[in-house]
C-alpha cells in the first residue's frame, strides 16, 4: 500500500485516488477522496489527471481497427523498402561509373536458342534476342529498332518466365563502363532506350515483387570494336 | 520507460526505406485514423478502403510532409477528406440509381462533415494518451491497457495471470503506473491538447 499522504488530516493515498478515478472502491472511499480533493489542490489535480487519462483509454477501446486491415497497412512498408532499393540501385545515376560488384554477365540467345556471340549489334540484329536469368526466373528480350528519324533504339521487355512484367532499370554503358542512358520498364515491362554509337553494354537491374533487387545483369551490345556504319550518327 | 522514437525520427527512418519504422507508425496511428473513419459512419468495406488509402497516401507523399511534428493533423485531415469523398461518391451513386435530382449540394451532407472543436480536441487527447502509453511501455502499459483499454469490465484474475503478477499487486501497481503516465502526459501537453486535423495541407489534392 502506498503511504503517500497529501494532507495529514485527510490521509488519502495515491492508490485510493487511482481507485476512485477508476470508478471502484465504493461510495465511502469516493466521498473521502472527493473531500480530500476539495481541500487539497494537489489531490484534486491528480484525481483529474487520472480520471482524464482513464476516460481517454476507455473511450479508445472501440477504436481498434481489424487486425488484417492494420496488417495490410503495415505491408505498405515494402514500398518504402523498394524506394531504398531504387536509391541504391547500382545503375540509376547517369554519368557515373557502373558498379560491377555482384553483377552477372550473360550472353544473348537467338530465337533458336543459339548463342548470339556479337550481341544485339550484329548483322542479324533484326532478331529479338533473349537472355534468361534462371536464378531469378527473369527473361530479358530486346531488339535493335531503327526509327524514321535515324535514331536506333534498343526496345525490349523484362518479364518473369510466366510472362508477368517486371519492374527494372535498364542502362546503357559505354566502353569505360559509364552510364550513358537509362530507362525504367513500364507497367507491361517494356523499355525503349536510344542506342548511341558509344554504347557497349546494357545493364538490367530487375526487382522482385517484394521490391528486392535481383543481381544486376550485364549483356553485350556487340563487339567492343567500333559500331557498324549504320549506327554512326545515331542520336542519343 | 521503453525506447521511444518520435514522429520525426520514424518518418526519417521511413524515408530511408525502413519498413520496421513504418510498422511502428501504423501501430501508433491506427486507432486515430480508425476513430476518424468511425465518426463518418462508413460501411465496413469502405472504412477498410479508407484506412488503406490514408496510409498508402502517406507512403506516396512521405517526402512532402514538411512538418513532421504535425503528422497526426495530416492523418486526420487526409482521413476526413477521403471519408467525405467516399461518402459523396456513394450518395451520388445512390441518387443516380434512384434517378433523382443529383444536385451536388444535396450530396454533400454538410452535417456529416462538421467536426466540432470538442470532437477534435478529444481526438487529440486520445492520441496523446496512446503516445503516452507507448512512451510508458513495459508492464505498466500492458496493465493500463488491460484495465482500461479492453472495452469491458476488467477481470483481475485473468489480468494477473496474463501479466504474471499477483492480483493483490494490481491496485498499487495501477496507481504507480497512472502516476507515471500522468507525468508523461503532462510533458506531452495533455489537457492543453490542440485540435487535430484543423489545419493541414491536402496532399491528395496536389497529386
Amino acid at each position: 500500500m502506498t503511504s503517500w499522504n497529501f494532507n495529514p488530516r485527510q490521509k488519502v493515498t495515491i492508490e485510493q485516488i487511482a481507485t476512485v478515478a477508476a470508478g471502484e472502491g465504493g461510495p465511502a472511499l469516493e466521498a473521502q477522496v472527493r473531500a480530500a480533493a476539495s481541500s487539497d489542490q494537489r489531490v484534486s489535480e491528480i484525481l483529474k489527471d487520472f480520471s482524464n487519462a482513464i476516460t481517454a483509454m476507455r473511450g479508445d477501446a472501440m477504436t481498434e481497427p481489424p487486425a488484417d486491415v492494420v496488417a495490410r497497412a503495415k505491408a505498405l512498408g515494402v514500398r518504402l523498402e523498394s524506394r531504398r532499393a531504387e536509391s541504391t540501385s547500382p545503375i540509376a545515376i547517369l554519368g557515373q561509373a557502373f558498379d560491377r560488384a555482384g553483377a552477372v554477365v550473360l550472353d544473348w540467345l537467338r530465337p533458336d536458342g543459339e548463342l548470339a556471340l556479337a550481341g544485339v549489334r550484329d548483322d542479324r540484329g533484326a532478331d529479338v534476342l533473349e537472355a534468361v536469368i534462371d536464378s531469378a526466373e527473369i527473361v530479358i528480350r530486346a531488339e535493335r529498332t531503327p526509327a524514321q528519324n535515324g535514331i536506333v533504339r534498343l526496345v525490349g521487355e523484362v518479364a518473369r518466365t510466366d510472362d508477368m512484367p517486371v519492374r527494372a532499370t535498364v542502362a546503357l554503358l559505354d566502353a569505360s563502363g559509364m552510364v550513358i542512358a537509362t530507362d525504367e520498364t513500364d507497367s507491361i515491362g517494356m523499355f525503349a532506350i536510344a542506342l548511341t554509337s558509344d554504347a557497349r553494354e546494357v545493364a538490367v537491374s530487375a526487382r522482385a515483387a517484394t521490391g528486392e533487387l535481383h543481381p544486376t545483369i550485364v549483356l553485350p551490345l556487340g563487339p567492343a570494336s567500333k559500331p557498324t556504319s549504320k549506327d554512326e550518327g545515331a542520336a542519343g | 520507460m521503453s525506447g521511444f522514437d518520435s514522429d520525426p525520427t520514424l518518418l526519417e527512418r521511413c524515408r530511408r526505406g525502413d519498413s520496421a519504422a513504418w510498422s511502428l507508425l501504423v501501430e501508433r496511428y491506427r486507432r486515430l485514423v480508425w476513430s476518424v473513419i468511425l465518426k463518418h459512419r462508413m460501411r465496413q468495406e469502405e472504412a477498410e478502403d479508407v484506412f488503406q488509402h490514408v496510409f498508402a497516401t502517406l507512403v506516396q507523399h512521405i517526402d512532402s510532409i514538411t512538418d513532421d511534428a504535425g503528422l497526426a493533423s495530416w492523418l486526420v485531415t487526409t482521413t476526413k477528406r477521403r471519408c467525405w469523398r467516399v461518402g459523396a461518391q456513394r450518395r451520388k451513386d445512390g441518387e443516380r440509381a434512384r434517378s433523382l435530382d443529383s444536385d451536388p449540394e444535396k450530396t454533400m451532407d454538410p452535417v456529416d462533415e462538421r467536426e466540432d472543436a470538442a470532437d477534435s480536441r478529444a481526438l487529440g487527447e486520445k492520441q496523446l494518451v496512446r503516445i503516452g502509453l507507448e512512451q510508458l511501455g513495459g508492464k505498466c502499459k500492458d496493465l493500463l491497457e488491460a484495465l482500461f483499454g479492453a472495452g469491458a469490465e476488467p477481470n483481475y484474475n485473468l489480468i494477473a495471470e496474463k501479466l504474471d503478477i499477483r492480483v493483490g499487486s494490481i491496485g498499487p501497481t495501477r496507481a504507480r503506473c497512472l502516476e507515471k503516465l500522468s507525468k508523461i502526459l503532462g510533458r506531452l501537453g495533455f489537457g492543453d491538447a490542440d485540435e487535430v486535423g484543423s489545419e493541414s495541407p491536402d496532399l491528395e489534392a496536389g497529386k
